[in-house]
């Protein structure tokens, strides 16, 4: 494979990480009010993701790949909700702790780095194709 | 004169670098096309130069065909498509061009008023 093939087989592991990563972020937001049905229950805990280098060792190169999605282990949030039916003795729910303000501060930085590799693999293809048209 | 043997040692490297480089990735995929792909390797003229040209393209096109399509059914990677689909592109505008180059090559000994 060429060097420049590479870079864009390299982008795009990085576009499905970011996409992962997306997935995730979403499913943060969705379920941000997702409380318990019972007051003994858990609410929803926020995902993070991990990445990875992965070695391509037939073309000798380093991809990105989703390490592990795992648990946020910080504490929940409480809110006063004596009618909801997981309220407590004393009237107070527990919330899921995510956070909207962090989770869209990090959508931003996924789309970012989504956008890194799409330039990467327009550079990429515009120098290769540019190259072949020099035979014209 | 120099000017001349140099044009032919060009294009007989590019030949040589086309059919190797075919006959290696045959090799790779290990398939029954790699019978077919040796009677080809040791002419190394004209006519092999284009046909093992095509051959290395076809690969290409094809992997971009079977992807686009479960593309549609939604069962690939969207990335995944549209980088076969780019890479079919490229090597097809890599194959046109060089046969136009060499075909224009042929044509002009051709045409060499004697």
């Amino acid at each position: 494979m060429d060097d420049l093939q590479k870079s864009t087989a390299i982008a795009v592991s990085g576009m499905k990480a970011q996409s992962e990563r997306v997935r995730v972020i979403s499913e943060n937001m969705a379920n941000a009010d997702s409380t318990a049905q019972t007051p003994d229950g858990l609410p929803y805990r926020r995902k993070v993701v991990t990445f990875k280098t992965e070695l391509d060792r037939a073309n000798g190169i380093n991809r990105v790949a989703v390490n592990k999605v795992r648990n946020d282990p910080s504490d929940f949030n409480k809110r006063f909700d004596p009618k909801n039916p997981a309220a407590d003795r004393d009237g107070y729910v527990l919330t899921p702790n995510v956070n909207s303000l962090v989770e869209m501060m990090d959508l931003h930085e996924a789309q970012r780095s989504y956008d890194a590799n799409m330039n990467v693999i327009t550079t990429s293809r515009g120098m290769l194709s540019q190259t072949v048209q020099l035979l014209r | 004169m120099t000017t001349i043997s140099n044009a032919i040692n060009a294009y007989s490297a590019l030949s040589r670098a086309i059919t190797g480089e075919a006959d290696s990735l045959t090799k790779e995929s290990k398939g029954d096309s790699g019978a077919l792909s040796q009677s080809v390797a040791p002419g190394k003229d004209f006519a092999s130069v284009l046909q093992s040209a095509a051959k290395d393209s076809v690969s290409t096109l094809r992997n971009a065909e079977t992807l686009s399509a479960a593309g549609i059914a939604g069962k690939a990677d969207i990335r995944e498509v549209v980088q076969a689909v780019t890479n079919a592109e490229l090597t097809l505008q890599t194959v046109v061009n060089v046969r136009d180059k060499v075909i224009s090559a042929y044509n002009d000994i051709i045409h060499l008023p004697v």
